[in-house]
C-alpha cells in the first residue's frame, strides 16, 4: 500500500544501509572498500573505453532486464499481508491494482477504466474495471477480487489474517460489494480523501487461488513465498532468498505482454559492488543511493545515470514530554527556533556532496501540497541564535555551556547506525551547536533500535527522524503530527500536541477538493515551522543508473514515485542487445 | 564400557544443545529490534501490530514460547520464519547443499595445494622458493578474505571485463538469467572457493612443512636412505605419509566449518549458502530462522565432537575412564 514509497517506510532507509554498510563493520573491511574504490579507479583510468553497440530504435521483443537491489525482500509477495518497503517493489511487478501512478505522483488507471466516480457527499467511490481482465492462469480477474481483497484487510470475519491495515481502514471503510463483475462500490463511513491515493493502489489478490485457505496459510502460505498467479507484468518464476528472484512475462498482463522475457530482481549487497556489476552487466539498472557512487558510475561508458527530486529527509525530533527532565529546554519555542537558526543547513547539504535540497517546511517539494510561500524562515545565523539564548535566559557558564537554574544545556542526540549520510549531519548539528555552546554527544543505533526507542519506548532526548516530511500521494501527515498518534507505537513521537494542528489535519482529511485542501497543508506546515516540534533539514537525492542497451527507462519514466515502484511503464522497455 | 561412556557423552551433548537454545533464545528477545519482524512499523497502527503479535503467539510468556518451540524442535518442526512464513527446516536443507559446495570445494583445493607446497617447503628447506612459499603463507594468514574476495572481483571481474580478456563473474553461484549449467556454475565458484582455501592453505602448508621436516630427521629415514633406496620414494612412501597424518586432525578440526566457516565469503560474493541467510535474517529480526540456524549449527558441532569423542574412546581407553 502507501509502504512502497521509500519515505513513508522510516524503515527504508536503514534497510538499505545495513547491507550496504555490513562489510565495513564484519571487522574493520572499511579500509579494504576505501582502498577497493581507489584501485577502482585507477583501473577504470587505466581500462580502454568499451565500444558501444549501435542503438536501434526500433522496439524488439525479447531479451531480460537485471535490477541490482539493496536487500531482498523483507517478508514475502502477499501484496495483503506483507507490507515491508521492498517488498511492494516486486510485488508491483507482479500485482495491478485498481489505479496506479505516474513519475511525478498523478493517478492513472490501472486494473479499472478510470479513475473513480466519488459521490457528492465523499462516502460513495465505484471503480470500473477494465473489459477483458485475466489472471495469469487465464481465470477471469472480477469486482468478486477486489471485494476479496479488501475484506482480507478489514472484514471482522477476517481478523485472523495479519493485514497491517485493518485498524486504518476499518475506521472509515463500511463496505466493499460487487453489484456485477466489473464494478467494485466502496461505502465509507466518513470521507476520506486518500481513500483512491492510498487503498485504491492496493494490489489485488486472486480469489479463486487464495479464497479457500486457512488464515494461517493466507499469513505464511507457499503462494507469500511465490504466487502461483499473478494479474501485473511479470509471473512468478523462482526466489532464492538473499540472492535473487526471476520473474516472466505475463501473456495476460492487461495492457498487453511485456517486450521483455523476463525480469531478475538481484540482491546486490553494497554500493561498490552495484558500481561493479554494473560495470561488468551482470546487473543492468538500479537505484544508487550514494553520490559518491555516482562519479564511479559516470565512468562506465555503457551505463546512463542521472539524479531525481525526493521527498526523503532528515529532520531531528524534541522530546516534548512534560515527564521528561530534557523537556524543560525544549518546552520553549524560542529554544527550539534558536538551535534551528544554529544549523547551517547549505553546508549539511555535502552530506549529500550537494545533490540535496534545503527543506523549508515539513512537506517535500514535489507534494502538491507544499506550501510554496511560507510565512516563517530561517537563515543560518549563529549569532542570533546566540542572542535568542541569551533572552531566554540561557547563559553561557564557566565552562562555555548554556545553562539556566542549574540544568545545563547538554543531551544525547540518537542517529542511525546504518546511515553515513545521517551520522554525518549529525555531525555537523553537533559542531553548529557547539559554536553557540550547546555541548551535545551522539549515538548510533540500528535502525530498528532507534525506531524502538523512538516511536515504542519514546525514551531519547533528542532523535534524527527520516520520512517526517509526508511521502505519500496523499498529503494527509496525521500519523507524525495529530495527538492521536501521540501515544507509545504511534507514529508522533515528540510528542507534538497541538489542538489547532488536530483540527486543521482533520478538515485537510475530509475535504476532496485538492484547491480547498492545499491551503489548510500550507497552514499546518506554516505552524510546524513556527513550533519546530520536528524541524526538517535536508531532503536527499535519488540516483538511478541504468544501462545503455535498454530503452525506455530514462528520467521521463523513473521520478521519486516511480523509481522503486510502482512502474508502470514497464511493458514498453526494451533491451536492445544482450541476454 | 564403551556404552556407558557414549551414553553420558550424549546426555552431555543434550545438556548443552539446551543451554545453547536458552541463550540464544534469550538473546535474540532481549536485543530484538521491532515488534513484529517483517512489519513496516512506521506504517502500521499500534491496535494492528498488537493483534497481528496476538496472531504470531509473539505476546505469550517468553517461557511459553521458548517450550512450544523445543516441543517443536524435538518433533523434528524448526517452526516457521517469521519473515517469510517458510519452514526453518526447508529454509536450511535448501541452502546447505550451496554453502557445502563452496565449502568443501575450498577444503579439497586446501588440501590438494597445500600438501605439495609444505612438502616441497620442507625439502628444499631455506631455498628461495621455501621463503616465497612462507611469503604466501603469512600473507594467506594476515590477508582477511573478504579484502582478498573484494581485491579478486576488482581484477579478475571488472578489470578484466574492461579490458576485454575472459573474466569471472563476481557475485552468486549461478547466472541470474538462463545460468545454472555445469560450466557456469564452475565460473562462479572459482573465486569465492579459492578465496576460502587461501587460508587453509596458508595454515595446512605451514603444518605440512614442519611435520614433514619433523619426519625427516626420523631414524626410519636415515636408515631408509642408508639401504640405498631411492629419494623420491624415501619422500613419497616413508616420510610424506607419516608427515601427513597429523595433519587429518587439523582438517578435521575444520569440519563445522563446512557449515559455518564461509560466512564472509558467502557475503562479499552474494553467495546464496546459510551464513548469507542467517545474516540477512538476524538483520530482518527474524528470530525463528535465527535460532533455527544456530541450533542447527549447534548440533552438527556437537554431533562432530561426540564423533571425535568416541573415536579417541574407541582407540585410547583410558579416554574412556577419564
Amino acid at each position: 500500500m502507501a509502504s512502497d514509497f521509500e519515505s513513508k517506510s522510516k524503515q527504508l532507509g536503514a534497510a538499505e544501509w545495513n547491507r550496504r554498510d555490513f562489510i565495513k563493520r564484519v571487522g574493520g573491511g572499511g579500509a579494504g572498500l576505501v582502498l577497493g574504490a581507489g584501485l577502482f579507479e585507477f583501473l577504470m583510468a587505466c581500462a580502454t573505453s568499451t565500444s558501444q553497440t549501435p542503438t536501434n530504435l526500433t522496439p524488439k521483443r525479447g531479451g531480460h532486464l537485471v535490477e541490482g537491489a539493496a536487500s531482498d525482500l523483507g517478508s514475502g509477495m502477499n501484496p495483503v499481508v506483507n507490507n515491508v518497503t521492498f517488498d511492494a517493489h516486486v510485488q508491483r511487478l507482479m500485482f495491478a491494482s485498481l489505479v496506479t501512478n505516474t513519475a511525478n505522483g498523478d493517478l492513472i488507471p490501472d486494473l479499472a477504466s478510470a479513475l473513480p466516480k466519488i459521490s457528492s457527499d465523499g462516502m460513495t467511490y465505484t471503480f470500473t474495471l477494465r473489459d477483458g481482465l485475466k489472471w495469469s492462469d487465464g481465470h477471469p480477474l472480477t469486482a468478486e477480487d477486489a471485494v476479496f481483497t479488501f475484506q482480507t484487510i478489514f472484514a471482522p470475519e477476517y481478523k485472523t489474517i495479519n493485514s497491517p491495515y485493518r485498524s486504518d481502514l476499518s475506521s472509515f471503510l463500511d463496505s466493499v460489494s460487487a453489484p456485477d463483475p466489473k464494478t467494485v462500490v466502496f461505502k465509507l463511513k466518513r470521507p476520506q480523501v486518500s481513500f483512491t491515493a492510498i487503498y485504491g493502489r492496493q494490489m489485488l489478490v486472486p480469489k479463486h487461488i487464495l479464497g479457500s485457505v486457512s488464515a494461517q496459510e493466507f499469513n505464511s502460505g507457499s503462494f507469500n513465498r511465490g504466487p502461483s498467479v499473478t494479474s501485473g507484468l511479470f509471473k512468478f518464476v523462482e526466489w532464492v532468498p538473499g540472492s535473487r528472484i526471476t520473474l516472466a512475462r505475463n501473456d495476460n498482463y492487461w495492457a498487453g505482454p511485456t517486450l521483455l522475457d523476463g525480469y531478475v530482481y538481484k540482491v546486490v549487497a553494497n554500493e561498490s559492488l552495484k558500481v561493479q556489476q554494473l560495470q561488468t552487466g551482470e546487473m543492468d539498472f538500479g537505484r544508487i543511493t550514494t553520490g559518491s557512487t555516482v562519479a564511479a558510475i559516470k565512468a562506465i561508458p555503457t551505463v546512463d545515470v542521472f539524479s531525481y527530486e525526493t521527498a526523503n529527509g532528515v529532520a531531528y525530533v524534541h522530546q516534548l514530554d512534560p515527564a521528561k527532565p530534557i523537556s524543560k529546554i525544549f518546552s520553549d519555542k524560542q529554544v527550539r527556533k534558536a538551535l534551528y537558526t544554529a544549523l547551517d543547513l547549505k553546508g549539511m547539504n555535502q552530506v549529500y556532496l550537494g545533490y540535496g535540497k534545503v527543506a523549508d517546511t515539513n512537506w517535500p517539494y514535489l507534494s502538491w501540497a507544499h506550501n510554496p510561500a511560507p510565512k516563517v524562515k530561517y537563515t543560518y545565523d549563529p549569532q542570533k541564535a546566540g542572542q535568542m539564548l541569551d533572552a531566554a535566559g540561557w547563559v553561557k557558564g564557566a565552562n562555555g555551556v548554556r545553562a539556566k537554574s542549574g540544568q545545563e544545556m547538554r543531551w544525547e542526540l540518537l542517529t542511525s547506525a546504518s546511515s553515513k549520510e545521517w551520522q554525518n549531519a549529525a555531525q555537523v548539528m553537533q559542531q553548529n551547536w557547539k559554536a553557540i555552546g550547546v555541548e551535545i554527544t551522539v549515538k548510533a543505533l540500528e535502525f530498528g533500535q532507534l525506531n524502538q526507542v523512538t516511536i515504542r519506548d519514546r525514551n531519547f532526548e533528542m532523535s534524527m527522524a527520516g520520512a517526517w516530511f509526508v511521502a505519500n500521494l496523499d498529503p494527509d501527515a496525521s500519523n507524525t503530527w495529530h495527538s492521536k498518534n501521540a501515544g507509545k507505537g504511534g507514529g508522533n513521537a515528540a510528542p507534538y500536541i497541538n489542538p489547532a494542528v488536530d483540527s486543521l489535519l482533520d478538515q485537510a482529511a475530509q475535504v476532496s477538493d485538492q484547491s480547498k485542501r492545499k491551503p489548510l497543508y500550507a497552514q499546518i506546515q506554516d505552524i510546524l515551522m513556527d513550533d519546530l516540534p520536528t524541524p526538517p533539514m535536508v531532503l536527499q537525492p535519488g540516483f538511478f543508473a541504468v544501462n545503455k542497451r535498454i530503452h525506455g527507462m530514462g528520467p521521463n519514466e523513473i521520478g521519486y514515485f516511480t523509481a522503486s515502484s510502482p512502474r508502470p511503464f514497464m511493458n514498453k522497455v526494451w533491451v536492445s542487445s544482450g541476454s | 564400557m564403551l556404552a556407558l561412556f557414549v551414553a553420558r557423552r550424549i546426555l552431555v551433548s543434550i545438556g548443552i544443545l539446551f543451554g545453547v537454545t536458552i541463550i540464544t533464545f534469550s538473546l535474540l528477545h532481549a536485543t530484538a529490534g521491532s515488534l513484529v519482524p517483517g512489519l513496516d512499523l512506521s506504517t502500521t497502527l499500534p491496535e494492528d501490530v498488537a493483534r497481528i503479535r496476538h496472531n504470531l503467539g509473539l505476546d505469550l510468556p517468553l517461557h511459553i514460547q521458548y517450550l512450544n518451540w523445543i516441543g517443536g524442535v524435538v518433533h523434528g518442526d524448526f517452526g516457521r520464519s517469521l519473515i517469510d512464513g517458510g519452514p526453518v527446516l526447508e529454509h536450511i536443507t535448501s541452502r546447505l547443499p550451496d554453502t557445502l559446495q563452496l565449502t568443501v570445494t575450498a577444503m579439497v583445493l586446501g588440501i590438494v595445494i597445500s600438501l605439495p607446497l609444505g612438502a616441497i617447503g620442507a625439502i628444499r628447506r631455506g631455498s628461495v622458493l621455501d621463503q616465497l612459499l612462507t611469503l604466501l603463507s603469512v600473507l594467506g594468514v594476515s590477508v582477511p578474505s573478504f579484502w582478498l574476495g573484494l581485491l579478486m572481483i576488482m581484477l579478475f571481474s571488472v578489470t578484466f571485463n574492461s579490458w576485454g580478456l575472459p573474466w569471472l563473474p563476481s557475485s552468486g553461484n549461478q547466472n541470474a538469467i538462463g545460468g545454472g549449467s555445469i560450466e557456469d556454475r564452475i565460473e562462479h565458484l572459482i573465486m569465492p572457493a579459492t578465496c576460502l582455501a587461501f587460508t587453509y592453505i596458508a595454515i595446512w602448508s605451514r603444518f605440512t612443512r614442519s611435520s614433514m621436516l619433523e619426519v625427516l630427521n626420523q631414524d626410519y629415514i636415515r636408515t631408509a636412505r642408508a639401504k640405498g633406496m631411492r629419494e623420491s620414494r624415501v619422500i613419497l612412501v616413508h616420510a610424506f605419509r607419516n608427515a601427513v597424518f597429523p595433519l587429518i586432525t587439523l582438517v578435521g578440526l575444520e569440519l563445522p566449518g563446512l557449515v559455518s566457516g564461509a560466512v564472509i565469503v558467502e557475503i562479499v560474493f552474494s553467495w546464496p549458502g546459510i551464513g548469507r541467510l542467517l545474516l540477512e535474517r538476524a538483520f530482518q529480526d527474524d528470530y525463528t530462522m535465527v535460532l533455527g540456524l544456530t541450533t542447527f549449527a549447534a548440533i552438527l558441532v556437537l554431533a562432530g565432537n561426540l564423533f571425535a569423542d568416541i573415536l579417541y574412546a574407541i582407540l585410547d581407553p583410558r579416554v574412556r575412564l577419564s
